[in-house]
């Protein structure tokens, strides 16, 4: 199983008469090559589980298993350098670095030190980037800023940067969110590619285009899952 | 990518932020190499006016020296010409001579033997020196109707016991005449005249300028031959005793103690001649000039040791100034740096969080952080020195011409003089140091913030 979620609880406020279960007792899995999506109202707990999920927020209860390690039974250091193998990240806000090019953006994760073994060299990791940059359609932006880039070309170049060490798993906060049905399509089209090259992909949205490409979709209201649908 | 690479792609990103952490730095760097400038400039303009004082004051000392020694020169001089009638000169006279007629008409009437001189140069005195035996008489000189004082005088009689000196008087050699002023400028007598006096003939030898005492009235014969004229052979009416030599203060006592054995049914009176006062007037001016020039070697000295103390004082209080004023500028560009390296920490929470979430440890971010304050730090302390380095040198320039001017030699001040190398080697070091203390706080609150909470609030 790549990622397992059992009974995971998280509290914001706790013991404080303004206290909210953002996260109620979650358990979910999902194996390679998957692509689950997780609808949800805003506010219902789908970023704070997907921070979870990702090694990002520490649950108050329950474990979450990456690839058979818990992320949060590990050092920070030790957790940091799982989420640098093992997962990618994109955000509805892009989070892109503002003075970096879009090259360097994608380029930006290598700072982070890999575990002996999976460690790249600054042209093999240039070169992947090329190949992404390519693959999302960005070949002819590979030098600008963020600043000079539309929403769309944001988004992917996001995506870019998440799949650079090409992580067993892929966790998507809203990730078409502001996008066009255009740039929408081309998000979750790489996604559902990715997963056929054996990526997992985790996305929470309440973007409903989503589904058409998820393989389970999931939904959370008020911080608890409500019901699976497996498109036929 | 490197870490390295990030920071400089930042700071040209943000311009204004690291423009403005470079000013601050920069100007704290440059005020303090400016006021350690400034304190050498003034130590050393002190050091070359104390230098020029003390010069001055050395040169102006070794002039009044020089007065002085040339003063003390000419009293010798004016000593040993006057040698005749200096020192302490004394009178022996016959014992039942009245003082009150030799005070009021200036003669000496009583006499004594002439042997007298001859025992007395042949006894071991010592309070006396040179002996002048003579006879005076005031009489009318016929021959040219004006009255006059005769002396007769042989010269010094050698005192036997003591070691041959050059005498100070030389003899009147017989059938010669020597004539004061008013005698020879009345009779308008030369040098060379042949004259009578009591029906002797007389070449008159020498004539003496004016003295402005009783010697312009008197004429100088041989002894023997004013014993003959005066009728008075082997008699005498005084000696002269020039230069006694006495250690203790009843000087007079002392000779009348010493000749009273040897003549007895004489006796001794002080010579108090002008000359005698004017040496002790020019004694006594010597002794007032050297304890002036005394006094005023040390008024000098009193008011070059103010001057040091009160630019000592002035420097102390110039130094703690401006420390003070260093420390306050250099805490304020310490806390605005910090304030400036918080607020780009706060501008770059999203890109640190999202870094974070890759995996990138907090360390690297640390170093991020601090790595952009050691640049702001180092090109700080270079703008900074250089500016106040320059600043230091236009005041070491401005300073040491309005320093100098009024003296001989201006005041040349070297770079070497405004900042020491090792200073400079600090001060360099210290700015770094002072932008990694800013930038520490900040730091690590940015390495050590939640990235989920980041993340969660910007979704």
């Amino acid at each position: 199983m790549l990622l397992q979620a059992k009974q995971a609880v998280k509290r914001f406020s706790s013991g404080t008469p303004n206290e909210v279960i953002a996260v109620k007792d979650i358990s979910l899995d999902l194996s390679a090559g998957e692509f689950l999506a997780i609808h949800g109202p805003s506010g219902g707990g789908k970023s704070t589980l997907l921070l979870i999920l990702g090694g990002l927020l520490r649950p108050d209860s329950g474990t979450i298993e990456i690839n058979g390690r818990q992320p949060y039974a590990l050092s920070a250091e030790d957790r940091a350098s799982l989420r640098a193998t093992e997962i990618g990240f994109v955000f509805q806000q892009f989070h892109l670095i503002p003075y970096l090019t879009v090259i360097e953006n994608v380029i930006a994760p290598g700072l982070a030190p890999r575990p002996a073994g999976k460690e790249s060299s600054h042209t093999e990791l240039h070169q992947r980037a090329v190949e992404l940059i390519e693959k999302f359609g960005l070949a002819a932006r590979a030098d600008h800023k963020p600043g000079e880039l539309s929403t769309g070309e944001r988004q992917r170049t996001a995506l870019a940067r998440a799949l650079l060490f090409k992580p067993p798993l892929l966790l998507a906060d809203e990730p078409t969110g502001n996008l066009d049905d255009e740039n929408a399509r081309i998000v979750l089209t790489a996604m559902k590619e990715y997963c056929a090259e054996g990526g997992g992909v985790l996305l929470v949205t309440h973007d409903a285009r989503a589904s058409e490409y998820a393989d389970r979709t999931l939904t959370i209201r008020d911080g608890q899952l409500q019901a699976e649908n497996v498109p036929a | 990518m490197s870490v390295w690479q990030i920071i400089i792609k930042e700071i040209r990103h943000r311009k204004l932020n690291f423009c403005l952490s470079l000013v601050a730095v920069a100007v704290a760097v440059a005020f303090l190499t400016g006021a350690i400038s400034l304190l050498n400039v003034e130590s050393a303009i002190t050091h070359w006016l104390q230098n020029q004082h003390q010069a001055e004051f050395e040169k102006k000392i070794e002039l009044k020296q020089e007065e002085v020694q040339k003063a003390g020169q000419e009293l010798t001089e004016f000593a040993r010409k006057n040698g005749l009638l200096l020192g302490f000169n004394i009178w022996i006279l016959p014992e039942n001579q009245s003082l009150n007629e030799l005070h009021v008409s200036g003669e000496i009437s009583q006499t004594f033997p002439e042997s007298y001189v001859h025992k007395l140069s042949e006894a071991k005195v010592v309070t006396i020196n040179h002996l002048f035996p003579m006879v005076i008489e005031k009489l009318t000189w016929e021959e040219k109707g004006i009255d006059i004082i005769l002396t007769g005088t042989q010269g010094e009689v050698p005192i036997l016991h003591r070691t041959s000196k050059k005498p100070l008087q030389d003899q009147v050699p017989t059938g010669s005449m020597v004539l004061g002023y008013n005698i020879h400028s009345e009779l308008n007598l030369k040098v060379g005249d042949k004259v009578q006096l009591r029906g002797k003939e007389f070449e008159i030898t020498e004539l003496y300028d004016q003295r402005g005492t009783k010697d312009d009235s008197t004429v100088w014969i041989n002894l023997k031959e004013a014993q003959e004229l005066l009728g008075r052979q082997n008699l005498i009416n005084a000696i002269l005793a020039l230069e006694c030599n006495c250690a203790s203060v009843d000087r007079i006592g002392e000779i009348r103690q010493e000749l009273a054995s040897i003549l007895p049914g004489t006796k001794i009176i002080e010579e108090k001649s002008r000359a005698l006062a004017r040496a002790e007037s020019r004694n006594k001016a010597k002794q007032e000039a050297e304890e002036s020039l005394a006094r005023e070697k040390l008024s000098g000295m009193t008011l070059l040791e103010d001057q040091q103390h009160n630019r000592d004082q002035l420097e102390q209080q110039l130094s703690f100034f401006t420390t003070v004023l260093i420390a306050f500028i250099l805490i304020c560009a310490t806390i605005w740096l910090g304030l400036l390296t918080y607020n780009n920490v706060r501008q770059r929470r999203n890109e640190i969080a999202i870094l974070r979430a890759f995996g990138v440890r907090s360390h690297q971010i640390l170093t991020t952080i601090i790595g952009r304050n050691l640049i702001i730090g180092v090109l700080g302390a270079c703008a900074g020195i250089l500016i106040g380095f320059l600043a230091g040198n236009v005041y070491a320039n401005w300073s040491g011409t309005q320093a100098s001017a009024g003296y001989e030699t201006p005041l040349t001040l070297h770079l070497t003089d405004l900042q020491a190398g090792s200073s400079l080697i600090l001060i360099f070091l210290l700015a770094p140091v002072l932008a990694l203390i800013a930038g520490w706080f900040p730091a690590l609150l940015a390495s050590r913030e939640d990235p989920a909470s980041i993340l969660q609030s910007e979704n």
